[in-house]
């Protein structure tokens, strides 16, 4: 639909792009900024619930609007920076932090036929953009010239490196049976062939718990560890920039939790191939978008259900737990997996 | 090598075990209502004997119980207690408080006065707060002439504005 209204507006192939581009990036970028606000707030009142209280009710019917004056507040906070840290480079840092998962979800495929791009490296170009954000981090502890934010970054770094391992891992055992790397075809093997975390369970579980780590949420919160590192790689920054900051990071736990969906759980599929309308038409895309939503929502829930349960690990455990449990496990998991599908597939 | 999967295996469980608390008291809040806190203006705990504000006590004529025995000003740590004494109009061999003064602005209401009264003159009133918005008025007389004096008085709605209104004009 987009697509053909940028066609009416000029005959150029590139201006059509942009403008379909631009037109693409400002809807994900509202309705995520939406999420996003929504999450903060949810995730306050989780954590409440699961700590016997109530959370915030005082601003609007029920504490709603706690989440409009938590941006308000955030935005209108005075930016103090002090004088030493690398300007270009501390400016920088917040921006790559939004933009890169942001620009991983161009090929997220949210329902049939709503998507930016269908990629056909569509898994590679997530994973790279995902691995790109934690130099966002990196920066942000370099140009703040405090030891704090430099052991956070540093942190982040090793956990990156760490935590993608098993996750491609996890990942490479249900490519076997998909054989492909666009995610919207990856939907449309399990429309065939039933979701995969039926198939490959551990592989589901593995990948979660790495994209949790990637994410940086507790438990695997070193790189902002309070109780450690003041408030990790953020500690110099304030205001809007530190809002920026926020915002990447619950961006980039919407973004696993999609991918986790899109890969494991079916994507837009509802359950038991339970299919009311007809292929093709409007209603099955918004019955579609309505089940993505459902289940990446449930995917967000269980993130926060983790973080308000269990406590932070320490750096050796961590390390302890990626490399002696996580990658072994995977490991084998794709053996047998490679196995099976070769059974399989003759 | 046993060992190894026993650990994931007893780890996994533990976790599980942990979310399945988590996740009971999200629905004790959500369902039953089992918050154990206290949503602070609208309800407020009971307080104990010891805890609220220093209130004069008064026998069934309407006279002070204080026999001016000076043992709640000695114990009082910043001295926030004056009293002038006098003799009882009925019972000329006792004595009695003509006034009894007590500064809030020096009050820490540690309680210790009440302890040291020996006939029930004074007791701690289970007020939760009591903001005062003038210096001046923090000093209360709470017996006058030997009988009940000035109160802890709820201000009214207009007194408040009126002084956050002056206290505005000083910042």
């Amino acid at each position: 639909m987009i697509q053909k209204f940028a066609e009416s507006l000029s005959t150029q192939p590139y201006i059509q792009s942009l403008i379909y581009g631009a037109i693409c990036s400002t809807l994900i970028l509202g309705v995520s900024a939406l999420c996003v606000m929504s999450l903060i707030f949810l995730e306050r009142k989780v954590s409440a619930w699961m700590q016997s209280r109530l959370g915030p009710n005082r601003v609007g019917p029920r504490g709603l609007l706690q989440m409009i004056a938590d941006g308000i507040k955030l935005i209108r906070k005075e930016d103090i920076v002090h004088d030493q840290i690398m300007k270009f480079l501390f400016n920088l840092a917040p921006c790559i932090a939004v933009a890169a998962p942001f620009a991983a979800f161009a090929t997220v495929p949210f329902a049939d036929g709503v998507q930016v791009v269908d990629f056909q490296l569509g898994i590679i170009y997530v994973f790279a953009l995902t691995g790109f954000s934690v130099v966002g981090i990196l920066i942000a502890g370099y140009a703040s010239v405090n030891r704090y934010s430099l052991l956070g970054a540093l942190r982040a770094t090793a956990q990156m490196i760490s935590y993608e391992i098993p996750m491609i891992i996890a990942l490479l055992g249900v490519l076997c049976f998909t054989e492909t790397l666009s995610l919207r075809e990856t939907v449309l093997y399990q429309q065939t062939h039933g979701w995969n975390i039926l198939y490959a369970p551990v592989s589901f579980i593995i990948f979660f718990i790495a994209a949790t780590a990637e994410c940086n949420r507790a438990p695997f919160d070193l790189v902002e560890a309070e109780s450690e590192l003041v408030a990790g790689f953020h500690t110099e920054y304030a205001g809007i920039k530190f809002a920026m900051f926020f915002f990447g990071e619950y961006i980039a736990m919407m973004l696993a939790c999609s991918l986790t969906v899109v890969i494991f759980m079916g994507g837009w599929l509802a359950p038991f191939g339970f299919l009311p309308f007809e292929v093709g038409s409007i209603l099955y895309t918004v019955w579609g978008l309505g089940w993505f939503a459902a289940k990446v929502a449930l995917l967000l829930f269980t993130m926060m259900w983790f973080r308000w349960t269990f406590p932070r690990l320490r750096i050796d455990q961590l390390m302890v737990f990626c490399w002696k449990v996580l990658i072994p496990i995977s490991m084998v998991n794709l053996l047998i997996m490679a196995v099976i599908s070769a059974l399989i597939k003759g | 090598m046993e060992k190894y999967f026993k650990d994931i295996f007893n780890g996994a469980i533990a976790l599980l075990q942990g979310m399945s608390i988590t996740l009971k008291t999200m629905f004790g809040v959500l369902a039953k209502d089992e918050a154990t806190t206290v949503q602070y203006p609208e309800e407020t705990l009971d307080l104990d004997h010891t805890f609220g504000y220093v209130q004069a006590q008064f026998d069934d004529d309407g006279y002070s119980n204080c026999t001016t025995c000076m043992g709640c000003i000695r114990a009082c740590p910043p001295g926030c207690i004056t009293l002038t004494r006098g003799k009882h109009p009925e019972n000329p061999k006792q004595k009695i408080a003509i006034t009894y003064t007590l500064d809030y602005a020096k009050c820490e209401f540690c309680n210790l006065c009440v302890e040291a009264c020996n006939d029930d003159a004074i007791f701690m009133a289970p007020i939760h707060e009591f903001p005062f918005f003038d210096r001046s008025k923090m000093n209360v007389e709470m017996v006058t002439d030997m009988k009940k004096g000035n109160d802890l008085k709820e201000l009214s709605d207009q007194e408040i504005k009126d002084m956050e209104a002056k206290m505005k004009r000083l910042f």
